[in-house]
């Protein structure tokens, strides 16, 4: 929802002009493809199996057997709602993901400011090259790699083991996965940060200090409110990936660091219990759709967006 | 023959009844996914489908199919679904050169769960590797094409105690045939441990706090708290007491690990002096130095048994056969003990092992092993709350 609103945006700005049809094709062939094309795409990819998702949330286990059974049952939902060891589980869940959000922004906004503040334009291509360059490694590789960093006698100890009070058991701990979290979805936070910084107006900056306003506060009242789009579509960018994951916990956390992805994870294999998993994720993906319309409902995004 | 390799004699009386063959006669109604894609949601529902993956998986039962397997002539070629890549890809090419059969391999799958979506999806194969408790699930919903044992002579090599196992059968006939046994032993530190631990006791005691490595599963978990309270694994009665054990393990785990890499390495080098991990794993981390070894402790441990399988549309099915015969031969199913170290139930191949090889897999003399199957669906249900609270806490 963040990015379309932001799409809608930039288009504004530096839309190409629109392409004629080629000669011989019907004016109306562009524009179906054009639209047509996506929505088939998310149709396919996202909505279709998302309804079977919804219509196995119905369905029900054979006592007998064990197997599912095709049945319209509102007991799942009546389970996962009435639970609760799956509200625990939500905001246990909201906790990791929400903490994890707020790191990433700390560690993403001087990065980002840097990059499309400080940094020579004509570098800054290839420094942007570097921030996605992780993405292209697996994200299973690169949370493995955490391990080997953290554990007991690893990389990190190794490297700054002579730093005074340098926490030595930093695996299997929240800590260990709101690392992980940050490492892994960090470009989705730095980069929209980064389009705002680029589309600063300099001269409102300019403007600030000639009036005598002290850096920090040009800060909190000129470069933030203008970059705040960015920093609401990193949040949102990097929250849901977050809210939905299962491995980072899984490889990184504590004993206590269950998340609601371990749980559906664990519904679609050991429990075999897939009705219910696909109930859960049915809530799931409500919470973050509802959660997103009452954002932009109530957060007055015109504001945000300027 | 060993009688710890044998499972009847390595089941106590006391212990209790593995959970019986699932009804043939089950009806069960409704639509699998399959019917879903046939009935009218065409091209771009399965193509979306496909692309979910576990979003779109769907578990349930395949129509019922009324004609008996009929093995359809071999075209050629095998295609294998499996998770013993290294093995199968070491003694592929074997095959391919003794009987001019083409092996094709599909990706590995790493969880039952990921053959069963997909085979109800309506994907096929010549021959696959599911853990017993999915085969009993799979003949269930009549996925399984009854095996000819004439086409197996091999199939002799197997310990005649695990020969008959009635969850890999279905109208008295095979379905699938074991191969490998994996124990979810009590593995230990032997520089900690000089002697081995007779218990799960020492997975509650406070002497190993921070050193314990567990594995993240919930019938694991509660299945060895049941068995230090005298209590059935496979369908436990004493919910409170296993909670509050496991509450009180808690607070020494250093690690809940959910995969075997990650439970090998915690003995490795990641602080782990004792806990439990398969016994396979174990070997093998002692292979690579770790001072390590594996007991199964006086309450019993579990067992699980893999399988080899074909799926009832097999387009090869005979030639599937074939490949199962070839990895039951001695010589092959060594590379396998050899190799990725998992112990078999191949009495051929155990009697080409070395006595000091053979000590290596086998389960110590009158041990207790409780073969896992697949579990009530209200006693999974109760038995996954518990774990989830356990760890909520």
């Amino acid at each position: 929802m963040a990015t379309s609103t932001l799409g809608r945006r930039s288009a504004g700005t530096g839309a190409a002009p629109a392409r004629r049809p080629p000669r011989g094709l019907p004016g109306w062939v562009a524009p179906v493809a054009s639209i047509g094309v996506p929505v088939a795409v998310l149709v396919a990819f996202v909505l279709l199996p998302l309804v079977f998702v919804g219509v196995y949330s119905f369905y029900s286990l054979n006592e007998m057997s064990g197997l599912m059974q095709t049945d319209f049952w509102v007991g799942n939902y009546r389970e996962v709602l009435s639970s609760d060891i799956y509200r625990r589980v939500l905001w246990r869940t909201f906790q990791i993901a929400g903490a994890a959000t707020l790191l990433a922004l700390v560690v993403a906004y001087p990065m980002a400011y840097a990059l499309g503040a400080l940094v020579d334009p004509r570098r800054q291509g290839v420094l942007v090259l570097l921030v996605i360059v992780p993405f292209w490694t697996s994200y299973i590789v690169r949370t493995f790699s955490w391990i080997g960093i953290l554990q007991r006698d690893g990389f990190l100890q190794d490297a700054l083991g002579w730093v005074p009070g340098l926490p030595t058991d930093l695996l299997y701990s929240r800590a260990a996965v709101l690392i992980g979290f940050v490492h892994v979805f960090l470009p989705l936070m730095i980069l929209p940060i980064y389009a705002s910084v680029r589309n600063l107006d300099r001269r409102l900056l300019e403007a600030a200090h000639d009036l005598g306003s002290p850096p920090w506060r040009t800060f909190l009242r000129v470069t933030l409110p203008l970059t705040l789009p960015g920093v609401v579509a990193g949040l949102v960018l990097f929250f849901i990936p977050c809210f939905g994951s299962f491995v980072t916990p899984q490889l990184l956390g504590g004993t206590g660091d269950l998340m609601m992805g371990n749980v559906i994870a664990t519904q679609f294999g050991e429990a075999f219990n897939w009705p219910l998993g696909a109930a859960l994720s049915i809530v799931m993906t409500l919470i973050v759709v509802v959660g997103l319309a009452i954002f932009f409902r109530f957060a007055d995004v015109d504001q945000v967006y300027g | 023959m060993d009688d710890a390799r044998d499972l009847r004699s390595a089941t106590s009386p006391a212990e209790p009844t593995v959970t019986p063959g699932v009804d043939p006669t089950l009806q069960v109604t409704g639509l699998s996914r399959r019917d879903l894609l046939r009935r009218g949601t065409g091209v771009v529902a399965g193509t979306a489908l496909a692309a979910a993956g576990v979003a779109g998986a769907a578990a349930a039962p395949a129509p019922k199919r009324s004609a008996p397997a009929v093995l359809r002539q071999g075209a050629g070629e095998v295609v294998l679904y499996n998770w013993y890549a290294n093995w199968i890809n070491e003694v592929a090419p074997i095959f391919e050169q003794e009987t001019g059969i083409k092996v094709t391999s599909l990706a590995n799958y790493a969880s039952n769960d990921e053959w069963w979506a997909k085979l109800n999806a309506g994907e096929t194969w010549d021959f696959f590797i599911p853990t017993t408790d999915w085969v009993q699930r799979a003949n269930a919903a009549d996925l399984l094409t009854q095996l000819d044992l004439g086409l197996i002579p091999n199939s002799a090599n197997i310990f005649p105690d695990y020969q008959n196992i009635a969850e890999l059968r279905k109208d008295d006939k095979p379905t699938a045939l074991p191969f490998t046994r994996v124990y979810y032993a009590l593995t230990y530190n032997t520089e900690q441990f000089p002697t081995a631990p007779t218990s799960w006791e020492a997975t509650w005691d406070p002497a190993h706090g921070g050193k314990l490595a567990l594995q993240d599963q919930a019938y694991a978990r509660v299945g060895i708290a049941a068995l230090t309270l005298d209590d059935n694994p496979l369908e436990p009665q004493k919910m409170d007491e296993i909670k509050g054990r496991l509450m009180e393990q808690k607070p020494l785990v250093l690690n809940y690990w959910k995969d075997y890499q990650s439970g090998m390495q915690l003995f490795i080098d990641g602080g782990a002096t004792v806990g439990q991990l398969t016994d396979g794993r174990t070997r093998m981390g002692k292979d690579l130095g770790a001072p390590i070894a594996w007991t199964i402790p006086q309450e019993g441990a579990l067992l699980f048994i893999d399988n080899f399988a074909i799926p009832k549309d097999a387009p090869n099915a005979e030639n599937g056969h074939r490949f199962i015969d070839f990895l039951l031969r001695e010589d092959i199913m060594l590379r396998q003990m050899r190799g990725m170290r998992y112990d078999t139930v191949n009495a051929a191949a155990y009697a080409q092992l070395t006595p000091e090889e053979q000590a290596a897999f086998a389960a110590p003399e009158g041990a207790k092993l409780i073969l896992t199957t697949d579990l009530k669906a209200n006693v999974r249900k109760s038995i996954d709350d518990l774990w989830n609270e356990v760890k909520l806490s």
